[in-house]
């Protein structure tokens, strides 16, 4: 186990090399002038002479090589770089914005998962009967309804008291507060409810097709048994693969959910970052990321083992 | 764990959590202001968005204000001044008692924290920084003798300013500047702080405001609270200002409906008549200093030679279709010049009203009767515009004309990057003015060709420099009045719309007072809670 892991963590670094490169290519080529971006509308105040003692000073008048090999040089020594506009290191930036991110993807994984997975068990149970039908159409309405709409109904019927009863407060962050979380993470849950029940459905059927719930009958066991012990472990697999897909969504994905709830996550600070071509701040945010979900990925690969032993991991 | 206790955890989390975190803020009298951005940082030497200065503003103090109204300078910590005869000296004298902010973490020697001419010399200096990371503003200074050697290193003092006393300074000018108290901005920053913080400068700001700087979450809320020791008796009226930060348009209007907010400054695009509908009490609007327009190139391409094609565009565009109807009166159709309707000289004589028949009438005397031989025209256009219905109107009232336009929408950094290029003939921008004074929006925009038109007129250029050192308001009118002439007989631009300041305020909300320059203008120093009335 112990070999499979450090094999595993020393494929990150040509993994994470490779990502770097790409990323710092496009970045370099996105059109436009950053400086334009960084100074606004005090671009057009300022005389010319400043303007390129500004782009001096923040390097980028040099060429592309030099830029790409001091990012590197300063990426060795985990040293992401300033923000050109908000006077602030960029791994303070990810540092703060982190647990909120963390905060709102457990929050929907908690609702997408007792939903989805629930749903998906609970329809598979009796195939073809109107609670399994009536199930999978509610998957396709969900996945059908776009994020921003379904936030907005919420808002309107759930937070207030003209248009339904005002549960929640609208939108906001406050530290520890559920009442706050709770909508966000009902809006990101129910979207991803949908594809977990569909894949838990199927992955179900498919388990109650095997031989060993015959064998499993024949020992006596309660059918809430087999479905514990022996169908739902062995369906856990496929689940666990759309699970950590749905964390890289969730890590990058949330932007509208978080514009909409005024939530502080990574997403809303990505987003303005690659509108003024902040690059220290979008190159950050994303090999930051690429590195988390590199890391998912490999705990998903030693969990595959521990949930079904026959998954050797040494090979 | 069976799902029942899933269920019941979950319900203990909600109550431990979720009802202990009610309503924190009820009964304080703290504003509750939404943002839709964040503030980049909080640094005023390095403060150049409308984000920054909305939260500065009430931290930082000059020595001068200006009056909302009039546009005019107001002694501030300068208790006042004298001008020599010739215009060129400047004597100030600053108000006795001024305090910095008490804060953690800063020590002043013997505990003196008065704002003194030595600490007005140390930001002045400091705004000259040749090193543009410390200072993004060399124009605060740049009309005073010896600024340029100064920011060059080639001198240590600045030869033109004089300090008297602690409280009594000399600025001599280079040449008489008849706006030189409105770009006078050197603030009054700690220097204690600014030495003592270092990197953290940039986020805890000390100044001498009505307001301390006490919390900031980013993408969250930023907090400031009164400060005690304020020189202005009885300011500010609140105990503090929570800026809160809501991107989205519409979910700022829910929060406002719920009386989550005592403010609302951004309509949702569609909502805009029934929000004012619903809330037509607390509905309030004036004019603004912004400028929308679609420019034409005018050094190089098709418009240069063609200034009958800019006319007859400028004839054939129906503003108050765009902004009274389709727009539900987000901004005021341009009706007049280039010049927001608050400033002197903005009504020119030559205007160009909704004429199609005039406009068809200029293009077959440009040459082009009924569009024919006119080459395809492309208007570039930013993407943060893209829901204005400015553009659609134009298209359809050209084709009338029997002119094509195609419109190419780009993200907002590719367009200003786009924009100054040869390719581009033909876009849309606007101009916000700091003042009300027709400098702000000549200088910056008709003078030497400086602006994306490249519009560089050598006799509009005489005007504006004969302006800059005229001292008499009436004189002065009259050559912006004939600058104002010169220009739109030139047609460099369509002009679309003049901004619209326009807000709702719950009721118990008194002396909210913006200028036409935005909300952000206004003193919350002197806004009124009445605790009592709010829920």
């Amino acid at each position: 186990m112990s070999r499979y892991l450090g094999r595993r963590l020393l494929q990150f670094i040509p993994t994470a090399f490779g990502i770097l490169t790409v990323l710092f290519i496009l970045t370099y080529l996105m059109p436009s002038d950053p400086l334009r971006a960084v100074l606004g509308e005090q671009y057009r105040r300022l005389p010319p002479e400043v303007v390129e003692g500004i782009r001096e000073e923040l390097g980028l008048n040099q060429p592309f090589l030099s830029q790409y090999l001091g990012y590197v040089g300063r990426l060795l020594r985990f040293d992401l770089g300033r923000s050109y506009i908000l006077e602030q290191k960029v791994i303070d930036i990810i540092g703060y914005r982190l647990p909120h991110t963390f905060q709102l993807m457990l929050g929907g994984l908690l609702v997408g998962g007792v939903i989805g997975i629930g749903s998906g068990i609970a329809a598979s149970l009796r195939p073809g009967r109107w609670l399994d039908h009536l199930l999978t159409g509610l998957a396709l309405v969900g996945a059908s309804i776009p994020v921003f709409w379904l936030a907005l109904v919420l808002q309107l019927v759930l937070t207030q008291d003209k248009y339904g009863a005002a549960l929640f407060p609208v939108a906001g962050y406050e530290s520890g507060s559920i009442r706050h979380l709770a909508l966000p993470s009902l809006v990101l849950g129910l979207n991803l409810a949908s594809g977990l029940s569909r894949v838990s459905r199927a992955a179900m059927i498919e388990a109650r097709s095997r031989d060993y719930n015959l064998t499993a009958r024949m020992k006596g066991l309660r059918s809430r048994a087999i479905i514990q012990r022996h169908q739902l472990r062995n369906a856990l697999i496929p689940i666990l693969t759309v699970l950590s897909l749905d964390m890289g969504y969730l890590l990058g994905g949330s932007v509208v959910t978080e514009t909409i709830f005024n939530w502080p996550g990574l997403g809303r600070a990505l987003i303005p970052a690659i509108d003024r071509r902040d690059t220290p701040v979008i190159m950050g945010i994303l090999i930051f990321g690429a590195v988390l979900f590199m890391l998912i990925n490999l705990v998903v690969d030693v969990l595959y083992g521990i949930i079904d032993p026959r998954i050797r991991l040494e090979k | 764990m069976r799902p029942n206790r899933v269920i019941s955890v979950l319900v203990l989390l909600f109550l431990v959590f979720g009802l202990s975190k009610a309503h924190a803020q009820q009964g304080e009298a703290v504003l509750r202001y939404p943002i839709s951005s964040d503030p980049e940082h909080l640094n005023p030497f390095t403060a150049t968005t409308i984000a920054t200065s909305t939260v500065l503003n009430s931290i930082y103090e000059g020595l001068f204000t200006l009056n909302r109204a009039t546009g005019e300078v107001v002694p501030h910590l300068a208790e006042r001044y004298e001008i020599s005869e010739d215009k060129l000296t400047y004597t100030f004298y600053l108000r006795k008692g001024v305090l910095f902010h008490a804060v953690e973490g800063v020590k002043y020697e013997s505990d003196d924290r008065e704002f003194k001419t030595d600490d007005w010399l140390w930001a002045a200096k400091l705004s000259l920084s040749k090193d543009e990371s410390i200072s993004a503003h060399p124009e605060w200074m740049e009309s005073v003798v010896g600024a340029a050697d100064f920011k060059e290193g080639k001198t240590t003092e600045i030869e033109g300013v004089k300090i008297i006393d602690d409280h009594t300074f000399e600025l001599r000018l280079t040449a008489p500047n008849r706006l030189f108290l409105h770009t006078l901005g050197v603030p009054a920053v700690s220097r204690e702080a600014y030495e003592q913080l270092g990197p953290d400068f940039a986020t805890h700001p000390v100044g001498t405001g009505p307001f301390m700087f006490t919390e900031w979450k980013r993408d969250n809320y930023l907090l400031i609270t009164a400060n005690p020791d304020y020189w202005r008796e009885g300011y500010p009226k609140s105990s503090g200002v929570r800026f809160i930060n809501i991107p989205d348009a519409n979910t700022a209007a829910l929060q406002y409906r719920q009386n989550e907010l005592d403010f609302l400054f951004g309509f949702p695009t569609g909502q805009r008549t029934a929000l004012v509908g619903e809330f037509s009490a607390e509905y309030r609007e004036m004019p603004g200093l912004n400028v929308r327009y679609f420019g034409f190139k005018m050094d190089k391409g098709f418009f240069v030679e063609h200034p009958k094609v800019r006319q007859a565009f400028s004839h054939a565009f129906n503003r108050s279709l765009v902004w009274d109807d389709l727009m539900e009166g987000a901004r005021f159709p341009a009706l007049k010049g280039v010049l927001p309707p608050l400033m002197p000289a903005s009504d020119p004589a030559i205007k160009y009203d909704y004429n199609l028949e005039r406009a068809a009438e200029l293009l077959k005397e440009a040459g082009f009767p009924e569009g024919e031989g006119m080459p395809p025209i492309k208007l570039f256009v930013f993407a943060s515009a893209k829901d204005e219905l400015s553009f659609p109107v134009l298209q359809d009232d050209l084709k009338k004309l029997g002119v094509e336009l195609e419109i190419v929408v780009e993200d907002n950094t590719t367009y200003w990057d786009h924009v100054g290029t040869e390719e581009v003939l033909f876009f849309l921008s606007g101009w916000s003015a700091g003042q009300q004074d027709p400098a702000d929006v000549f200088n910056f925009l008709f003078l030497d060709g400086r602006d994306d038109t490249k519009y560089n007129n050598p006799k509009v250029n005489d005007l504006l420099r004969a302006a800059l050192s005229e001292f008499d308001p009436a004189a002065r009118e009259r050559i912006y009045q004939e600058t104002h002439e010169l220009i739109m007989a030139d047609a460099p631009w369509i002009v679309s719309a003049y901004s619209k300041v326009a807000w709702l305020q719950k009721p118990w909300i008194g002396n909210f007072e913006p200028g036409g320059g935005g909300t952000y203008t206004a003193d919350l120093a002197a806004v009124e809670i009445d605790t009592s009335k709010r829920p």
